[in-house]
């Protein structure tokens, strides 16, 4: 469904936050590190085919840190 | 020139009044020039169900233009459900039919003989009778008014049967959804027996400099159109993000229990709302996002119904923290709520407490009306409503809002009816680990609340260099860390000021995602309208001014540090999942909240400093010039 009305460009695939490069992604992948500029996110999928950054990874993001 | 009206509903009189450009420059419009009027108009200690109480609807400076999504609505006054600074914001057409009938600001005080109506057209005001559409809800009101007045282009906001029963959180409603829910405006619109506003013109509004306009309006709709999350919200509406809410686990579940939703997985997904109940999407005015899904219930026990919605928050409301897996019964109670005129998030957030009240057996069918309150059931989401609205069994305890209903139930159900320390409702998101949102949150005019505090980019614990550019100074990207937090809570809260100001829909603003807009887009577009030449730093300031002047109407009725502080349940730790055994620490946040009020020139209570009310040129309020 979502292939039918999202572009070509945002279909399966986000955009880095940092520097705006596009990434293509596997379906159900998790993870996903910059070709451009090695910045790493994490994925949620919304549905089959639109993948959305939830964050940004980062080895001390989860509780330890405050 | 930009015109105000006041209209006295008791001696029946309506005088206007220009608008000088000095006062626009200064608040703008919507919420700007409402929360001037408020401040202005009321005095310490004012009965929220007074009738000096006055409403006051603001559209946006913008609103009516040719500028992208700005056809906001601001209703204002101190709120029947807090006893605070109240105000609410809502879409739809409205805004501009009011601005091309002649006025940009209505003040309504006084409390009318019987039921009665505005008629507002090419600069009249007409008081009609309303004592006909007393008793219908808010859709057939709007239909009438239209078909009475013979034109269906009419644009109408209105009360239910809940406004009219003086439900604390009754809300004032345009077409099928668009709401101004929270703080009860409802209330005090039922307060003055006005059922509704209604509007029409045919007057045009001429910016200054137009070819700038469409050349800005163009190049912002190519942008935003180019934007995935524009092709998303546009297709799917925003309530896609449950599914990010819950993966960072954020959401209420079962009244804050627990904070992530597995069982919501295949049951309240995007594609079955798709595929199940939406029909169509639509848009406010002036908006290509069409953000709006109608939808309708095929089968079950709801079938045939029809409405509008939902939205991200109401979603929230009516499934994680109802502990629901149903779309069906979450669309019916939002329906019931639509029709009768009462805020979905306030119902949503007392529900999921009197549900927790029943689990822990503090209340029973005795109380209920032999309702069954158990987590889920579908049938007490909707009737729960009815019982609301006319005062029945529980109904009739809980209808003057969750405080009043905390201490009528007693034994301790003040730890299941949760509120803020301005009295609103907590909404059904989980932000012990965000340190900005929480600050934005609390610190709110009208209580905690999103729509006017939460920093949606700091969860995303973007790059340094990007937050930088956005918030025009180092933050700490990680949201656990407390460095830098006040200052993101400042710019986003004057943000979201200067775009109820202007009348711009939030979604277009950084409240939704990073590529909107922040203060650049808002500035260029007011100065293409109004022939002014203001920097985005100025128009800060001017969210600044606004900020204070509702903070000095608090400050008047003496609130203080201590409505700033968190709900004990926010100092909890979590118990479970990721963010396991993180609360908000209190001496790290009253850091946080000393930082803020320095940020902003106020002292250790919060209140704004001579200096800072000179410098906003505040220092003579009430000045009494509108």
């Amino acid at each position: 469904m979502a292939k039918e009305f999202l572009r070509p460009e945002i279909y399966q695939r986000v955009r880095c936050l940092q520097c705006r490069q596009r990434m293509a992604l596997e379906p159900g992948q998790k993870e996903v590190y910059c070709p451009s500029c090695g910045e790493g996110w994490v994925i949620v999928w919304l549905t089959e085919g639109i993948p959305h950054i939830l964050r940004r990874i980062k080895p001390h993001y989860l509780p330890g840190k405050e | 020139m930009e015109q105000i009206a006041y209209i006295d509903l008791s001696s029946k009189r309506v005088s206007t009044k220009n608008i000088p450009d000095e006062m626009l420059q200064q608040y703008l419009g919507g919420r700007g020039i409402n929360a001037y009027l408020l401040y202005n108009h009321t005095k310490k200690g004012l009965d929220p169900m007074s009738p000096e109480n006055p409403l006051i609807i603001g559209a946006g400076l913008l609103g009516g233009h040719c500028v992208t999504a700005s056809g906001r609505i601001h209703i204002t006054g101190k709120s029947p459900d807090t006893g605070v600074y109240g105000d609410s914001n809502a879409g739809g057409y409205f805004a501009p039919e009011l601005k091309y009938a002649g006025f940009q600001h209505l003040v309504v005080k006084g409390k009318a003989d019987r039921p009665t109506y505005l008629w507002v057209h090419d600069g009249e005001i007409e008081l009609k009778d309303a004592s006909h559409l007393w008793g219908l809800d808010t859709y057939q009101t709007q239909l009438k008014i239209a078909e009475e007045l013979g034109d269906p282009e009419v644009k109408t906001i209105c009360i239910g049967p809940a406004g009219e029963n003086l439900v604390s959180f009754a809300c004032v409603r345009h077409w099928l959804k668009r709401t101004a829910g929270k703080s009860g405006m409802g209330c005090l619109m039922g307060s003055k027996q006005l059922k509704a506003i209604a509007a029409r013109g045919t007057r045009g509004l001429a910016a200054k400099r137009p070819e700038k306009l469409l050349e800005l309006t163009k190049k912002q709709y190519d942008y935003a159109r180019s934007t995935k999350i524009f092709q998303i919200a546009s297709r799917w509406s925003n309530f896609y993000a449950w599914v990010m809410s819950n993966e960072g686990e954020r959401l209420s579940v079962r009244n804050f229990q627990h904070h992530y939703f597995p069982e919501g997985y295949g049951n309240i997904d995007i594609d079955i709302f798709m595929r199940d109940y939406s029909e169509k999407m639509l848009a406010c005015f002036g908006c290509p996002m069409h953000c709006q899904h109608r939808y309708q219930i095929k089968t079950g026990p709801f079938a045939g119904l029809k409405g509008e919605g939902p939205e991200w928050m109401c979603q929230l409301f009516f499934c994680a923290n109802l502990g629901n897996t149903r779309y069906d019964s979450a669309l019916a109670s939002m329906e019931a709520c639509n029709r009768y005129g009462i805020d979905c998030s306030t119902y949503g957030a007392l529900l999921g407490g009197l549900m927790h009240l029943w689990q822990e057996g503090i209340i029973n069918e005795k109380d209920t009306g032999g309702l069954n309150l158990e987590w889920g059931n579908q049938q007490a989401m909707v009737e729960m409503v009815r019982q609301i609205v006319n005062r029945e069994h529980l109904g009739g305890i809980v209808a003057d809002g969750i405080v009043e209903a905390a201490k009528r139930i007693g034994k301790g159900s003040e730890q299941y009816l949760r509120t803020c320390g301005k009295g609103l409702h907590l909404e059904a998101g989980n932000v012990k680990m965000l340190r900005a949102s929480a600050l934005g949150f609390l610190t709110s005019n009208r209580g905690n609340d999103h729509l006017r505090g939460v920093v949606n980019l700091e969860f995303m614990n973007l790059p340094p260099k990007v937050l930088e550019d956005i918030f025009w100074r180092p933050v700490d990207p990680d949201q656990l860390s407390w460095q830098g937090k006040a200052w993101m809570a400042i710019w986003t809260q004057h943000l979201y000021s200067v775009s109820d100001a202007t009348g711009l829909c939030r979604f277009w603003t950084k409240f939704f995602a990073p590529d909107m807009f922040g203060f650049d887009e808002p500035t260029e577009m007011i100065n293409a309208v109004t022939g002014w030449d203001i920097s985005r730093e100025q128009l800060l300031e001017i969210g600044e001014r606004i900020w204070n002047i509702e903070r000095l109407f608090n400050v008047r009725d003496g609130l203080g540090r201590k409505h700033d502080m968190p709900p004990r349940l926010w100092v909890e730790p979590i118990k479970e999942g990721m963010y396991k055994g993180i609360g908000v620490d209190l001496d790290k946040y009253e850091k946080l909240l000393d930082e803020y009020y320095d940020l902003h020139g106020w002292d250790r209570e919060g209140n704004p400093t001579a200096e800072t009310l000179k410098r906003l040129n505040l220092e003579r309020e009430p000045s009494h010039i509108l």
